[in-house]
């Protein structure tokens, strides 16, 4: 079991932060938060997490944008990204995964338990 | 429009009146300048004077009774010529003199008034008759002298007769006639009346497509006024094309298809373009017209502007979707916040707590549900529901589907049975090929094995496979209730919900089948339900199955860009083509299946699989969850 991992969580609603947070914490990874996508991308540089939870849906930069320019950013290029979307239509899946999305979950499709175990997936697959 | 009885009357008073004139005129002319040479100075006055009175007659009393009593004031008229008649045929030698002929003639023309004169004058002629034989002692020579004559008498009234009945034929006929021309123009104005108060444009063309009708709704719509659209081609002024703009085709031009499909075809999804330029949204219903041959000899369209009616269903559809959306950040937190709290690695509660929590968590799921729910049916309603549609392996499909829900079908005690085929011995399934998208296909079957588990009782659940060269059925019957026949037909509808104890008790959004309903159709198929109250139901869907070459076909369009299996299940290798292996297809997809949406929802689950101290009665998660990572 992965432990100790750092994972970077971009959600701009402030409770499902916590939520997600919370039940990332309980696995033992180590959490840090941005609340918008220019907040990420600085964190995402500074911290270098070994996972990004990436909404899509978000004030200013949307994710797919996040996404577009952590894989040009060399420090960031490797890092594993799972995007969460409400967003269900299949250009936008085929769209996050053409930016290089290790992962894109629909929100409204899968539960947090879901999330949890794409998260230890995508983390196990890195190791 | 004089009719054959008028004219005829009108005809015999103005000779009679010029036949009394005549001689009334001679008489006393003769009286005048030689009255020696009259042979019977009474009875020429008398006859002179009877035909003045005529003269007089016709040209006082009949022209002011002519328009409305023409019949009787000839009747009068012919009367005194009679008596006239009568007067001279008596005094100059009765049945031998040579003024019987004239009678023959009033015997004649006495037809033109009807049956009953002709019988009168001829009862009288024939009086006469037996009087003069009578005062002649009925002696036999006389008697056979004057057979002859009795019998052209006779003759007359039977020509009389004739008159009498050419004469109403012609004049019945001549009265239909007026009467059907009378009725064609009421009819018309009716018409027209009609057609100016209809409130949707009413245009009817001939076969070469030119307008011969265009009422004033029509006008109103088009900009055209009739005399310019009159004659002219339909296309010039109703001007339509799709909704994207696009110009009509054969295959959507809705003349063009009910002249091929010969019935109505009803559009609601065309623009028009007025005369000014103005684009308004139409609805449109043309029915083709036949001759006898089944040649079309032209159509008639209604058609009706519904700009105001899209838009309000754009923005009724809008707020739905916004609605749903807004309202289902707040579930999602609530939800989260709420499986927190149950998960033992993150807080710690009672167990009275938990017992409380877990309903909220069911309920809250309900709601998140209804929300997802009708945001599908927003899209149904925008037709972006479908997904991308590829091969997909029915067969394999529903084993997945199958195998997925047996933990929740044992749970309830109740079984589920896959037959493949209409025996169950038969071990080799065919391919049976379908073109859908998988996971919406998956949806419709994880759905209708759902519904037949949440409402049997008891029993078991078999889900069948049957297929022929052009369709594939797919069937899943129950053990329960069964379905009211007045329902069955409605299930299908949105938020069409059966209302009994069962429904009540049992959570559902009424949405689910409309839904599968949409999807089917959307992958040109047909749903539908056999049941029998107190036996069970059995929902079928059918689609068309698809050929070897057209599976191939569509999977080497999918293969340049593999379809990833879809997130929600951890892929155990690099993302295959779903056709190819569907087990790597999620199960933890939007569904409504309650037992799995019950402990892992569709959005956030309280539960852990690597929580071990749940408690397994309340969160019995944790099967559901290593279903979804296997």
């Amino acid at each position: 079991m992965p432990s100790m991992a750092k994972i970077l969580l971009v959600e701009d609603d402030v409770n499902l932060r916590e939520i997600y947070s919370a039940r990332f914490a309980a696995e033992s990874y180590e959490v840090i938060t941005a609340s918008d996508g220019e907040e990420a991308l600085a964190t995402a540089v500074r911290e270098r997490p070994d996972l990004i939870v990436l909404d899509v849906m978000m004030p200013k930069i949307s994710g797919f944008d996040v996404l577009d320019i952590l894989r040009s950013t060399p420090e960031t290029k490797e890092t594993k990204v799972i995007m969460m979307t409400a967003l269900s239509q299949e250009s936008d899946r085929q769209r996050g995964e053409s930016l290089g999305a290790n992962k894109y979950l629909i929100k409204s499709q899968v539960t947090l338990e879901d999330v949890v175990n794409s998260v230890k997936e995508t983390l196990g697959a890195a190791k | 429009m004089l009719d054959q009885r008028t004219r005829s009357f009108t005809i015999l008073a103005r000779v009679l009146a010029a036949i009394g004139a005549t001689i009334a005129i001679v008489v006393f002319a003769v009286y005048g300048f030689a009255p020696s040479k009259i042979p019977d100075s009474t009875l020429s006055l008398a006859t002179a004077i009877l035909g003045a009175i005529a003269a007089v007659y016709f040209l006082t009393l009949h022209l002011a009774l002519k328009n409305t009593h023409l019949a009787l004031s000839t009747l009068i008229l012919s009367s005194i010529t009679g008596v006239n008649l009568v007067l001279v045929i008596s005094s100059t030698g009765g049945l031998d003199s040579p003024f019987y002929s004239f009678w023959l003639l009033a015997i004649v023309a006495a037809g033109i008034f009807g049956r009953n004169e002709i019988i009168v004058i001829l009862s009288l002629t024939l009086v006469y008759y037996a009087f003069e034989l009578f005062h002649q002692g009925w002696n036999a020579p006389y008697v056979t002298d004057h057979l002859i004559q009795l019998g052209i008498t006779v003759a007359a009234s039977a020509l009389g007769a004739w008159v009498l009945n050419r004469s109403s034929k012609a004049s019945s006929a001549t009265s239909k006639l007026e009467r059907l021309s009378g009725q064609l123009t009421t009819e018309q104005l009716k018409a027209e009346a009609i057609m100016s108060s209809i409130g949707e444009g009413v245009m009817v063309i001939d076969s070469a497509r030119r307008i011969q009708l265009f009422n004033k709704a029509a006008q109103n719509l088009t900009g055209w006024d009739e005399s310019s659209a009159q004659s002219i081609d339909y296309n010039l002024v109703l001007q339509l094309k799709t909704a994207d703009d696009q110009p009509l085709t054969d295959l959507n031009d809705p003349f063009a298809e009910a002249w091929k499909k010969g019935r109505e075809i009803v559009r609601d999804n065309l623009v028009m373009t007025t005369r000014s330029g103005h684009k308004i949204q139409l609805n449109i219903s043309v029915s083709p017209i036949f001759d006898a041959n089944a040649h079309p000899t032209g159509a008639i369209a209604l058609f009706r502007d519904i700009s105001k009616e899209k838009e309000v269903e754009r923005q009724k559809d809008e707020f739905v979707s916004t609605a749903s959306h807004e309202m289902r950040t707040p579930v999602a937190a609530i939800e989260g916040y709420i499986s927190l709290a149950m998960n033992a690695n993150v807080a710690t509660i009672d167990d009275r707590a938990k017992k409380y929590l877990d309903k909220a968590h069911d309920t809250i799921q309900h709601l998140g549900e209804l929300f997802r729910d009708l945001l599908s049916v927003t899209k149904a309603e925008e037709g972006q529901l479908g997904g991308r549609v590829e091969a997909v392996n029915q067969g394999q499909l529903l084993q997945s589907a199958v195998d997925d829900m047996q933990f929740t079908v044992q749970k309830k005690g109740l079984t589920l049975v896959y037959q493949i085929g209409g025996q169950s011995g038969k071990a080799i399934a065919p391919l049976y090929y379908v073109a859908a998208n998988p996971e919406r296909l998956r949806e419709v079957i994880m759905n209708l094995i759902d519904n037949a588990v949440k409402y049997t009782a008891e029993g078991g659940i078999k889900v069948t496979l049957e297929g022929n060269e052009k369709e594939v059925t797919v069937g899943i019957s129950d053990t329960g209730a069964g379905i009211a026949p007045e329902d069955a037909g409605h299930l299908f509808q949105k938020f069409y919900r059966i209302d009994n104890s069962a429904t009540r008790t049992i959570g559902g959004t009424g949405l689910g089948l409309y839904l599968c309903r949409r999807l089917i159709e959307s992958f040109n198929g047909r749903i539908w339900v056999e049941s029998k109250p107190g036996e069970g139901s059995t929902f079928k869907f059918t689609l068309p199955r698809l050929t070897q070459a057209e599976v191939e076909k569509m999977q080497q369009a999918v293969t340049p860009a593999p379809e990833p299996a879809p997130a929600a299940t951890p892929a155990p290798a690099p993302a295959p083509a779903v056709t190819a292996a569907p087990e790597t297809m999620p199960t933890a997809i939007a569904m409504p299946v309650p037992d799995v949406v019950g402990e892992a929802g569709p959005a956030l689950s309280p539960a852990a699989s690597s929580s071990p101290a749940l408690s397994p009665a309340l969160r019995p998660t944790e099967t559901s969850g290593t279903e979804r990572i296997s």
